[in-house]
């Protein structure tokens, strides 16, 4: 139903990280729209008009948060939140890697509407080419006028910089992101005051995902109603679905939202590899729960998804097949977690670790029947106590794969070994 | 204001508090370890979860704050088990090595595991391994493995000091704090992470397995080293003082010390302490120095009269005491003179003294002469409090150097030594008031023109001027070196609508409170007395808990009145130096050995309880005074109805009336140092000088004295600094120096004290020949 | 006179029937009793296998003491000159044994299991401060010769 991809056009032009490609593609006319024919009030009052959604994790409606920023007269900054470390979602990577010019015409389009004179884009640390590229092409927007003073004669005037993370997952959650960007340890910030509010530097800023900023090109080309065309009334538009894990074509997806979950796996993603079944599917990214495969009907869509019992996240769609050790699963993502909490808070910083240390024993075949309980204990603990996202994060996968696949992890401490004949490690590494 | 219920019982607190303050203020107690008032809220431990009604989740009750309506439970099945579980993180790789750690019994780990945490753990993975029992300075030792990560440390370091060097490194489970760049931390503020540590992570390394807390007794005292006076609690086993800590009085002080007060309790300890009576060079019990010492004054009083024997006290010991010495002078010996001693010659009227509750609500901070971080350290820290509450907070700093350190904002005005009076009555002058105050300062200045030694515009002077009349809240803080100032003051008081309140930073530390106790504090009685000695006319000078050679500042002088007295008796703690000059040296009790009232520069007077014994012979300066009085056969009780409380000014000392202006004296156009000469400077620090301690020996600094790095260059010194030998009209002496960017060319700041390079031989402001020794090898 | 022999008989009667009658007490010092093996005696402070002692100095026994008769203080040791298995160690650690009332509490309170009451009671002494056992005494547990 969409007429070819509209964020991933990279797919389909070759080169167009190049600008005379991207200009000759409309590259930069939604820009000379935007500033000719609209306001900044206007440009806000239309992306709240469309419905679209911040495509980072939470799916908070991006105009409503832009007019949260208080209107004093201090200044303002957009940072766009390119720290895309989350396993199974690479949709920010191609975006700036392959079609930078398209993020630089966003960061325009909405540092104009938001108000911001200097625009940040803080890139994951391991994004050493998604750096270079974008830096490269934020040069060449100078060169060519839409960056720098009066940009296209319209009195508007910014400054992107681009800023490379050094290498933590935390820095993708806002706050901890603006600590960083300002030099400090990434360590998330109290809220409220919420980054609208006193945001880097302790102005108002937005923070937007690379994906959400890179909808508003097509989006000021074709208008709200063309975006609202796709999608449900309260999720509509397009969505870059990463699917990976057990599938024959694993990449990045251009969907309308509300395509089902079947149809992203089989049709675009080719089907799981080598004929085999699905298990279990991680929707959203590590930090949500797993579906079952009983749910591949479900619409990809913010509300279905959250019926279904996960939640859309950042569109880091893993399928994992039916030979596939539940058990080994959480303890790699736990892991993950352990290695990348900050260390600010008690129950993420220890309870991962514990975590970890317990599931890893469990799936070495050292487990022993109080373990489960143990973990779904200290789930318990974890669980809402923790100061940001990432330590309920860390429990996603384990406390839903425990819920689906509970015989699975009985086994592994009754039998002490897997039912799958599956081990991710070959010996526990403390 | 905010009406909220907690565990069933309705509170009304200002908007913006935090539960867990609002249940404190209840008396019901939320455990914490991350949060502190001082501080703000952070959030980091999660133990203090509480239940909200309404809301989905437990909530942290050190980040919520306060909504009308709210109903808050503190106890309860999910609040408990929700804290069980946050302990049990924490102890999972926690050592549990309780046995040896000097917290054990008064740590919070503990405690609240006690409370709340589970009987028994189930953790059986092994714990991770950090660093243990390794010292980040010479008195604070950190024990990695024991942190509970709540950041107190390095946030009071690095926000509340300014002085970055604790920080968080590694991330996740492996996060551990530690020195920047694993350099020892040497601020001087460093002790009171040990105070804010919950656990035993920091711990005081001169306390290190010393006690116990059931072996302890702690008693309320001040700390006696500077005019601060802050609030501590004085711990002592077995008759030893073993530790000092700050002691937070609600709504007043935090209880920060710095470093000299928190660890500079050995004094009583040292080997200089004196034990026995010295009596012309031969040493006997306190008791047979007290009939000698009689016998002198009895013949002092035949042959030439009470008018012959003069007291001169050090102003450090408490109120009571200079209460004693007064009587004694005045009913014992009527027509005998007191003074105290001053190491410099300002005044300041007690109308005129402010309060700390002033920089609490300043909006202008004006240092005259010298920097409080240096004399007065916790004023510093009461400064930047009020900066970080109001970020518009102007500094500013009048002196021989750039006296303000890292505020934001802060502006100097570097004026030449003994020009700071003249500078300001002009920089009034300039602002064009009609007070008539103002120009009768004016109408002295003549044509003098300030020339100043940083680049500063006229128009800036103007400003400062207006600033100072014009600012809400104005406090200055005043280091005493310049006696005209007291009428620059004086006149601005007179001028200004709002209220002047001037904070004095100069010692002795309990100066006030012996002025209020009968002792004259002006320096002229003191010069008086001095200068009656070296003519011969004083029989018997007794200096009270002074070290005359060390404070007064003409040094040569001092000597010469020493030298021609019949008998110098000295009561106090030490050996004065050159104690040759000395007939009789009894040992004296001091602080944490008597009870006592002191008065701290705002003119509050606290109680200091008594800890210990005064060891060896050592004796309250009272038994001194009655045996005296009872060779001169004389009745001298003591006991009376004086209590320093006793009026109706509450905590402080009652203010007086201003006196009437005096005038300001130009000082002359300076002939310009000679080259290779450099002007000498003195300021208060508090590390340098006064009494001395084994514990603190490390962080007095190796190079006092502070020259400007082109001077340093210019000497051929390296970065580090070296040996200074300086010469004056007045005498010679070495001293060790360093450069500092904050010192003007042709400036030597020198600390007021130090042992072996006594500035008082110099003279303040007085221009020296300097030669470079010889340079100290690097390391 | 007859009166008198009979109960002089009566008497010795008694006198020689109790001969043959098992004793009531023992001949001490030739004999000893036989206590129980969880008797509380004299304290001792005991070593590792290596000869560190066990005792920290923590004080718990003195915290938990009721008799207040236990006195410790603890000091650090130097690395290279450990007295107990760690660096701390109790410099002094003193039991009144006038003062203590064998109630065992001090060994249970003991986390290094350092403490402990032997079944050794003959304490006795010509002076009082005799009474103080020390850390030397304390250290060489006392053997019933």
């Amino acid at each position: 139903m969409s007429q070819g991809p509209y964020l991933l056009r990279n797919q389909v032009i070759a080169d167009i990280d190049q600008i005379d490609v991207y200009e000759a593609n409309q590259g930069y006319q939604p820009l000379r729209k935007a500033l000719k024919e609209y306001d900044p009030k206007a440009l806000v009052e239309m992306v709240k008009a469309s419905g679209l959604r911040g495509r980072g994790g939470a799916g908070f409606p991006t105009g409503m948060k832009w007019s949260f920023l208080p209107n004093d007269g201090r200044p303002r900054y957009l940072v766009v939140n390119s720290d895309e470390a989350e396993p199974g979602t690479f949709k920010d990577r191609e975006l700036i890697e392959k079609n930078p010019h398209q993020l630089i015409e966003g960061m325009i389009i909405s540092s104009y509407a938001t108000g911001a004179r200097e625009a940040y884009v803080y890139c994951r640390g391991e994004f050493l080419y998604g750096a270079a590229q974008l830096k490269r092409a934020v040069a060449e927007a100078y060169q060519h006028g839409y960056l720098g003073e009066n940009i296209l004669d319209s009195g508007f005037s910014l400054d992107i910089k681009v800023y490379r993370g050094a290498g933590a997952y935390i820095c993708g959650e806002e706050s901890a992101l603006l600590e960083s960007l300002e030099g400090k340890r990434g360590n998330p910030r109290l809220k409220p005051p919420f980054p609208a509010v006193a945001g880097l530097y302790g102005m108002p800023t937005v923070v937007n995902n690379v994906e959400t900023i890179c909808n508003l090109p097509p989006l000021v080309e074709n208008g709200p109603e063309w975006y609202r065309t796709m999608g449900t009334e309260k999720s509509p538009g397009l969505k870059v679905m990463s699917v990976s894990g057990h599938v024959n074509r694993p990449g990045n997806y251009e969907i309308p939202l509300s395509t089902p979950l079947r149809s992203l796996i089989e049709d675009y993603a080719g089907g799981i590899k080598g004929g085999r079944q699905v298990k279990a599917i991680i929707p959203g990214g590590s930090s949500v729960p797993v579906l079952t495969a009983d749910k591949l009907d479900t619409p990809v869509d913010y509300e279905a998804i959250l019926a279904a019992g996960s939640m859309l996240g950042s569109g880091g769609c893993i399928v994992i097949d039916d030979q596939t050790c539940m058990v080994a699963v959480s303890a790699r993502l736990v892991r993950f977690y352990r290695e990348e909490s900050c260390g600010k808070c008690t129950p993420c910083r220890e309870g991962t670790f514990w975590m970890t240390d317990v599931l890893e024993r469990m799936e070495a075949g050292a487990g022993n029947p109080r373990d489960l309980d143990l973990i779904r204990d200290m789930a318990d603990n974890i669980a809402g106590k923790c100061f940001c996202p990432l330590g309920d994060a860390s429990l996603g996968v384990v406390v839903s794969a425990m819920k689906y696949f509970e015989d699975e992890f009985e086994a592994h401490v009754t039998e002490h070994s897997c039912p799958m004949g599956a081990r991710l490690y070959d010996t526990v590494n403390h | 204001m905010i009406r909220l219920t907690i565990d069933d019982r309705e509170i009304t607190v200002p908007e913006g508090t935090m539960i867990v303050d609002a249940a404190a203020q209840l008396g019901i107690d939320v455990p914490i370890y991350c949060y502190h008032q001082a501080l703000g809220p952070l959030g980091a431990c999660r133990i203090c979860l509480v239940q909200v009604e309404k809301m989905p989740k437990l909530v942290t009750g050190c980040t919520t704050a306060v909504q009308e309506g709210m109903v808050v439970h503190t106890r309860g099945a999910a609040v408990d088990k929700g804290r069980k579980g946050v302990l049990e993180f924490l102890l999972i790789n926690h050592p549990l090595d309780c046995p040896v750690c000097d917290k054990g019994g008064e740590c919070f780990l503990q405690d609240y595991t006690f409370q709340y945490g589970a009987p028994a753990g189930r953790y059986d993975e092994p714990k991770i391994h950090k660093l243990k029992d390794a010292p980040i300075n010479d008195f604070i030792i950190i024990d990695q493995e024991r942190c509970v990560l709540c950041q107190r440390c390095v946030r009071f370091m690095g926000e509340y000091v300014g002085e970055e060097q604790l920080l968080l490194e590694g991330r996740g489970v492996d996060t551990v704090v530690a020195t920047v760049s694993h350099q020892p931390m040497d601020s001087q503020f460093s002790g009171n992470v040990i105070d804010l540590c919950p656990v035993g992570a920091l711990l005081s390394i001169p306390y290190r397995y010393k006690a116990r807390p059931w072996n302890l007794e702690r008693e309320e005292s001040v700390c006696p080293h500077c005019p601060v006076g802050c609030t501590t609690s004085v711990t002592s086993r077995e008759g030893h003082v073993i530790r000092v800590e700050g002691r937070p009085v609600a709504g007043r002080n935090w209880g920060w010390l710095c470093d000299r007060g928190r660890f500079g309790y050995d004094f009583g300890y040292v080997e200089k302490r004196l034990l026995n009576a010295l009596v012309e060079g031969r040493e006997m019990s306190a008791a047979e120095s007290t009939r000698t010492v009689g016998r002198w004054l009895d013949a002092a009083l035949t042959d030439r009269g009470p008018e012959s024997v003069a007291f001169l006290v050090g102003g450090q010991q408490t109120m009571e005491e200079a209460y004693q010495v007064a009587r004694f002078s005045q009913e014992v010996l009527p027509g005998s003179r007191t003074a105290m001693v001053r190491t410099v010659e300002g005044y300041l009227p007690s109308g005129l003294n402010g309060s700390f509750q002033d920089i609490e609500r300043a909006d202008v901070v004006v240092y005259i002469g010298g920097d409080p971080y240096d004399a007065v350290p916790v004023v510093h820290l009461k400064v930047r409090e009020r900066q970080r509450a109001n970020p518009g907070l102007k500094v500013m700093g009048v002196g021989a150097y750039e006296l303000t350190r890292d505020f934001h904002g802060a502006k100097n005005f570097t004026v030449k030594p003994q020009h700071q009076a003249a500078f300001l009555a002009y920089a009034l002058a300039q602002a064009g008031t009609k007070s008539q105050a103002v120009e009768h300062l004016a109408s002295q200045l003549g044509t003098y023109v300030p020339s100043l030694l940083n680049p500063v515009t006229p128009e800036e002077i103007q400003a400062l001027g207006r600033t100072l009349l014009e600012s809400e809240h104005l406090v200055l803080l005043w280091d005493g070196k310049e006696p005209e100032m007291e009428s620059v003051l004086l006149a601005l008081r007179a001028a200004r609508e709002d209220a002047t309140e001037v904070l004095p930073t100069f010692g002795p530390s309990n100066w006030r409170g012996w002025e209020r106790a009968g002792i004259p504090a002006h320096f002229a009685s003191l010069q008086t007395i001095i200068d009656d000695a070296a003519q011969g006319k004083i029989s018997v000078l007794f200096v009270v808990g002074a070290d005359l050679l060390r404070d007064y500042p003409d040094r040569e002088q001092a000597r010469r009145a020493l030298e021609r007295v019949d008998h110098v008796v000295q009561v106090g703690l030490f050996l004065p130096e050159e104690v040759q000059l000395y007939h009789a040296v009894v040992p004296g009790a001091g602080w944490s050995e008597v009870y006592g009232t002191y008065t701290n520069m705002e003119g509050r007077m606290q109680v200091a309880m008594a800890t210990v014994q005064p060891p060896g012979q050592a004796r309250p300066l009272r038994t001194y005074l009655n045996s005296w009085a009872h060779a001169l056969k004389k009745s001298f009780v003591l006991e009376s109805e004086w209590d320093p409380f006793d009026d109706d000014s509450g905590d402080f000392v009652p203010r007086e009336s201003l006196p009437e202006l005096r005038p300001v004296t130009v000082p002359e156009p300076s002939p310009g140092t000679p080259p290779g000469s450099l002007r000498v400077v003195g300021f208060s620090l508090v590390m340098e000088g006064g009494m001395p301690s084994e514990i603190l020996a490390p962080r007095v600094p190796r190079f006092p004295g502070r020259i400007s790095p082109q001077d340093a260059a210019r000497l051929g010194f390296s970065e580090q600094g070296g040996e200074l030998q300086l010469e004056g009209t007045m005498g010679k002496i070495s001293v060790m120096v360093a450069p500092d960017r904050r010192i003007p060319d042709g400036i030597l700041a020198l600390p007021y004290g130090i042992h072996g390079s006594p500035l008082n031989q110099l003279g303040e402001g007085a221009s020296v020949k300097a030669v470079r020794l010889e340079e100290v090898s690097l390391g | 006179m007859l009166e008198g022999v009979k109960a002089l008989a009566k008497g010795l009667g008694t006198t020689f029937k109790a001969l043959t009658e098992p004793r009531d007490t023992i001949a001490y010092p030739e004999k000893r009793r036989e206590y129980s093996p969880r008797f509380r005696g004299k304290h001792m402070l005991a070593r590792d296998e290596d000869g560190h002692e066990l005792c920290v100095g923590c004080g718990l026994c003195e915290a938990v003491c009721p008799a207040q008769a236990i006195r410790v203080v603890a000091a650090e040791a130097p690395t290279e000159k450990p007295v107990s298995w760690t660096n701390r160690y109790s410099v002094d650690y003193e039991v009144d044994l006038i003062r203590c009332i064998f109630c065992g509490m001090c060994e249970e309170a003991c986390p290094t299991n350092a403490v402990r009451l032997t079944p050794f009671n003959e304490l006795a002494a010509y002076n009082r401060l005799d009474m103080i056992a020390d850390k030397e005494e304390l250290l060489s547990p006392p053997v019933r010769r």
